[in-house]
């Protein structure tokens, strides 16, 4: 290997020594250091496998753009692949593993498919892998995916937080290097928040790696001072190690900060990563330029990099690919590499340079060679060894064991181009410029291809007064400090080297060559956006960042096109790849989705009960005891309950207060069926239609007094039908006098049900609640426990002699106690949802399982009660032919002929001989339950013609369980049809 | 019997004082308090009664009713603007059902008003980094410029509905549906390891 460390130079910290390992190699670097540049001082200039051809590569450039040297870092529930060396920096302990290489990144056994590269040629997925079809899935697939692959996961749980945070300011100034660091400086000075952010761990960017002066002292001594000043400053945030990654709507930008992941073991109290969401009036995009590769073969060998990387891995980390180099190069930053490369002792070899009438620019003595483009390198796996050239009169060769490349350069033009818009080519700058469809995203410095210091420092300044202008703030000028203005040159971009003799790679992530390109077009897929899907030319992790102009190039090329006809793809957030972990933020495990929880659980809880997920709710399901599962304990409850008496939590339904002069009128509306003459004390069963005619939910509601209601609705869709009233009242009937709010926490609910519940809640209730005072739906404002003041209602879901008491949810568990206490000994026990719904399918009520949204009012049997004398919501629609069309499914209850036989919800219905299709269907079963009164499995079902056909016989069909079933159908009230319990 | 019930709390059990997360040199960054027993009531002006009620308040309160996202301040009673016409009353400590009583006797038709000092759960955050815990879970602009004492807002924290009251420089109220506040509290105290804080 050839890479080496310099004894001298970089902004590195020689006194720290750091321990790390590659492929079980243990390592040294210095703080300071990037696992690229502390690799390359290792002597390890191989440091991954490409994607398709398994071809040695090191790095090409220095920082977020790096296709090759990806990198699988950590070790197992903290191993996260595809993370690029140039921008992970060491800490003691860290552990990297090169990817795609089996079995070792010296010894790789797919590097074979380099020789058999004519077979894989563009597109040579879909040529390849057509036949036969069932092929793709079972085989062709997971060959090609261990083969490829861009890295592994360990499949074991990250340990570490993630969290997710909001910013806002006044101008987010995107990149410190030196016109982000003016533009920073010049807006905070108006007294604008400002939020500077760069995505490498020291702020600074170019100024760390060029070797120009400001105002007479080095970039990166100015650099330090100027974010000095700026900490100081109350109304400035710096955030280094943070990516802004996309730009959204309405001055929201996407902002990933890696907080932690540069420590070998993170606090735990401290997330790793932090993905911000920061609102900013104004943003300067001060994001520079990335230096084009340049097309020929062997390009992507070992030791080849942008002219600017081995400056920067020269100035800032002190470390070359090689003792020697050559430059290749379209523009002026060849030379300036080359100069710097001779000031640390190297010995630079020629300047190739494309251009014949290239410039005369200080070379400090190494030789430029005009005209000429380089075909091939001399290399592999252990680096270079000759640059082979051609200058027109055959070719020649020039030992080095590096070599700098420069095609020129491209703003980074991502964060203007995320809302759709599209950057346009520059015929004399040879870039695509940022669009400017969206004000308040400033382009500025080598972003907008302003290309010197002095300019880029000036550029920075002007911008940061335009941002804070533009936020609102007053701003005077911002001195600038004096730079070197020296003019950069670019002649027209070479797109590739057509006399290549090696491969000529454009995308090096995805090994696309500039043969594939062509092809592409020639098989109909020239336009870009399929060019790249065809090519995969600019997928994958980097996006293009690399090759994509160049992409352009040689398609524009091909097809006789200009730059500007072919344009670019797409760009979409985010700029870099961002972690899973990140974007789930605090939200995992049992914080996935808020948690609600009913002022009954903790007494539900103390009584043994399973809870059951319902919605965000968690509720009692059943209370086992000893030796119970959920079917006998559910059975022992219904039984206790229909004999003496249950208590069953019911605080999850939705609780409407309704209040207002005109509450009555409003509710009228709201319903379907009749309420204008509901009297007080009294509960009625309420049926709401949506706007289309459907069921939408249902309830009861109670009349508390004159102009007093409380409404309850589902609990699945109690936030729905607050919506809905809203709605209601905001759009359609503003002119009500009424009023609303919801109180679904406020009580703590309980039904008490069975024959004696009415002995148990005398004995904590201040009212007379014999069946004269205090009727089958009664309702009313009570004190239990002396003066706790509450609601009691005659209500029934159960079909027993029963009430819901409310009482306010800080006594809930108190007064649930008491009941308990008091029912001992009527022997009362506590029962939970699955006995509810035994109960209520016992007696053919419905829930949203049958009024799912596709039945009427008919359909559930309840068409009788649409009032015709009041117009009400849904009214209109419910009139519709389809909605009253005597073929619709009507409500039933269903009884398999063998009563042991379970059958599920969801199976559907056939006459019996037919087979299952959807001509045949007759239906389906909404809900099932082992009816422990009738010993059988019973269920209710949406039945054509259902009302009919009581008493045939139908087939259960359920095709996941492969389940026939016989079963007869019947009235959906299978217990005390004539509800004499109910109204005991 | 009532005066015997204690009023639980939905963090009955999740309450223990200490110092929790990052211990670091200046001290906790944040304190968490339960607001317990606190009265809360729901007050919503009846049609075409919003001046008359403002009027009332001012007469009966001393205080001029806010608009949406203010807060006053009345001697033991808070009034926080949530929506149009529509404000959230938080009295501290006073005894139980007064505070709804109270309003409904000194408002009658003006208002309704609705008791529900049992369904919100009201927390104390403060400290020097109450503010950046608050912004790891809503885009409210917190920033002490933007968002001041006498302000107040109704968001979302970990979709979580919350009404943030800034009661002080760095002190906030936080109320949320009881039936959520477990899991909120849990999550509040998850987004301020990062600077350690306090139960109070």
């Amino acid at each position: 290997m050839t890479s080496f460390r310099f004894d001298t130079g970089g902004l590195i910290d020689r006194s720290s020594q750091i321990d790390f390992s590659f492929d079980g190699k243990m390592l040294q670097g210095h703080g300071g250091d990037t696992l690229a540049s502390a690799l390359l001082a290792n002597g390890q200039l191989l440091m991954g496998r490409s994607f398709k051809y398994h071809r040695p590569r090191s790095v090409i450039t220095a920082g977020a753009a790096e296709p090759n040297a990806l990198m699988e870092i950590g070790e197992g529930g903290r191993l996260e692949p595809n993370t690029r060396a140039t921008m992970q920096e060491i800490y003691d302990g860290l552990v990297a593993k090169s990817q795609n290489r089996w079995p070792t990144l010296d010894r790789d056994f797919g590097a074979i498919n380099s020789i058999a590269s004519s077979f894989f040629v563009a597109g040579f997925y879909y040529k390849t892998f057509m036949w036969p079809k069932k092929f793709w899935e079972a085989i062709y697939e997971p060959i090609i995916r261990r083969a490829a692959g861009l890295g592994h996961l360990s499949h074991e749980d990250d340990p570490d937080r993630y969290e997710k945070a909001y910013a806002h300011c006044d101008v987010l100034v995107v990149g410190s290097g030196p016109t982000g660091l003016m533009a920073a400086l010049s807006a905070a000075r108006s007294g604008a928040s400002v939020i500077l952010a760069d995505e490498h761990a020291a702020c600074g960017g170019s100024l760390l790696r060029e070797r120009e002066e400001i105002a007479g002292q080095p970039g990166h001594e100015w650099a330090a001072e100027t974010l000095a000043e700026l900490a100081a400053m109350t109304n400035v945030t710096i955030m280094a190690r943070t990516t802004v990654i996309g730009a959204y709507d309405q001055g929201v930008f996407g902002a990933l900060e890696r907080v932690q992941k540069h420590v070998a073991v993170p606090d735990h109290d401290v997330p790793v990563e932090k993905l911000w969401r920061i609102m900013a009036k104004a943003c300067v995009m001060a994001t520079g330029a990335e230096e084009r590769p340049i097309v020929f073969g062997g390009n992507d060998r070992p030791g080849v990099m942008t002219a600017s990387a081995m400056r920067a891995y020269a100035n800032q980390y002190a470390v070359a690919a090689g003792r020697s180099a050559c430059v290749f190069t379209a523009s002026d930053s060849g030379y300036r590499t080359a100069r710097d490369m001779k000031a640390h002792g190297l010995h630079v070899e020629a300047i190739i340079d494309t251009r014949s009438d290239a410039p005369a620019i200080e070379t400090d003595g190494v030789p430029v060679i005009t005209g000429a483009v380089v075909t091939n390198v001399d290399g592999g796996k252990h680096g270079m060894k000759a640059i082979e050239i051609d200058r027109g009169s055959g070719h020649e060769t020039i030992p080095c064991q590096s070599l700098a490349m420069s095609g020129g350069w491209s703003p980074v033009v991502h964060l203007a181009c995320h809302q759709g818009a599209r950057p346009s080519w520059d015929e004399d700058e040879f870039c695509f410029m940022p669009p400017q469809n969206n004000p308040a995203i400033i382009a500025a410095g080598s972003a907008n291809a302003i290309w010197s210091l002095g300019k880029c420092l000036a550029d920075g300044a002007a911008r940061g007064e335009q941002a804070a202008k533009l936020a609102g703030f007053k701003t005077r000028k911002t001195a600038v400090p004096k730079a070197k203005d020296d003019t950069s040159h670019t002649s027209a971009p070479m797109w590739w080297v057509k006399q290549s003799t090696g491969k000529p790679f454009v995308d090096y992530q995805n090994d696309v060559t500039a043969r594939d390109l062509p092809l592409a077009a020639r098989e109909g897929y020239d336009h870009i956006e399929l060019a790249k899907r065809y090519t995969t030319s600019g997928m994958a992790t980097d996006q293009g960042k690399l090759g994509n102009v160049n992409a352009i190039g040689i398609l524009a090329d091909a097809t006789g096109k200009d730059m500007h006809e072919i344009g670019t793809t797409t760009f979409r957030p985010f700029y870099t790849p961002v972690s899973f972990g990140a974007l789930g933020g605090q939200h995992v495990d049992e914080h996935f989705a808020p948690v609600r929880m009913s002022p009954l659980h903790n007494w539900a809880a103390d009584l043994g009960a399973e809870f059951v997920e319902t919605g965000l709710w968690y509720r009692s399901s059943w209370f086992p005891r000893e030796g119970d599962d959920w079917l006998a304990a559910m059975t022992r409850e219904v039984l206790n309950t229909r004999a003496h008496v249950g208590i069953c939590d019911v605080s999850t339904l939705g609780k409407i207060d309704i209040k207002g002069s005109d509450a009555t009128e409003f509710i009228n509306r709201l319903y379907s069926n009749a309420f204008a003459k509901l009297p007080v004390g009294k509960a009625r069963y309420g049926l709401m239609l949506r706007e289309d005619g459907f069921v939408g939910d249902d309830g009861t509601t109670s009349r508390l007094s004159e102009n007093h209601y409380f409404m309850t609705t589902t609990t699945g869709h109690a936030a729905e039908t607050m919506r809905d009233i809203e709605f209601a009242h905001q759009a359609l009937w503003p002119d009500l006098d009424v009023q609303y709010a919801s109180v679904t926490d406020q009580w703590a609910q309980m039904a008490i049900a069975g024959p004696k519940a009415r002995d148990v809640l005398s004995k904590i209730v201040d009212t007379d609640l014999t069946n004269d005072a205090f009727g089958f739906l009664a309702a009313r404002q009570v004190k239990v426990l002396g003066s706790i003041p509450a609601m009691l209602f005659r209500i029934s879901f159960s079909g027993e002699l029963a009430y819901e008491l409310a009482v306010p949810a800080g006594y809930g568990e108190a007064v649930a106690n008491a009941i308990i206490h008091a029912g001992e000994p009527y022997g009362i026990g506590p029962y939970g949802l699955e006995a509810l719904s035994a109960m209520r399918i016992e007696k053919g009520f419905v829930t949203h399982n049958e009024i799912n949204g596709r039945v009427t009012a008919g359909d559930v049997g309840m068409g009788r009660m649409l009032s015709k004398k009041k117009d009400y919501i849904g009214r209109m629609m419910s009139e519709r032919d389809g909605l009253n069309d005597p073929e619709r499914e009507q409500l039933v209850g269903v009884k398999p002929v063998n009563p042991a036989n379970r059958f599920r919800a969801g199976s559907h219905l056939l006459n019996p001989g037919d087979k299952a299709s959807l001509k045949t269907d007759q239906g389906y079963v909404s809900s099932v339950a082992y009816s422990p009164m009738l010993d059988s499995w019973v269920g209710l079902a949406m039945l054509k013609h259902g009302r009919d056909r009581h008493g045939q016989k139908v087939m259960l069909w359920d095709g996941l369980r492969n389940v026939h079933m016989e079963a007869e159908v019947c009235d959906p009230v299978f217990f005390d049809p004539a509800q004499e319990k109910a109204h005991g | 019997m009532a005066e015997m019930l204690t009023q639980i709390s939905a963090l009955d059990d999740m309450i223990v004082p200490g110092r929790y997360g990052r211990s670091l040199p200046q001290g906790p960054g944040a304190a968490l308090t339960l607001v317990h027993p606190c009265e809360v009531a729901v007050v919503i002006a009846a049609k075409g009664k919003a001046r008359a009620l403002s009027a009332a308040i001012k007469r009966d309160f001393g205080v001029d009713l806010p608009g949406m996202g203010g807060s006053a301040t009345a001697r033991s009673i808070s009034l926080h603007g949530t929506a149009p016409e529509q404000w959230l009353a938080v009295a501290p400590g006073a005894a139980a059902g007064s505070l709804a009583a109270k309003l409904e006797k000194k408002l009658g038709t003006m208002a309704m008003v609705t008791d529900q000092s049992h369904g919100r759960t009201v927390l104390r955050l403060e400290g020097p980094r109450a503010r950046d815990v608050l912004a790891k879970g809503t885009a409210v602009d917190l920033r002490p410029t933007a968002f001041k004492p006498g302000m107040c807002a109704a968001t979302q924290i970990g979709h979580v509905g919350v009404l943030i009251a800034c009661t002080g420089p760095d002190s906030f109220e936080l109320s949320v549906l009881r039936s959520f506040a477990e899991g909120f509290w849990q999550g509040v105290c998850e987004l301020a390891l990062e600077w350690g804080y306090e139960v109070r």
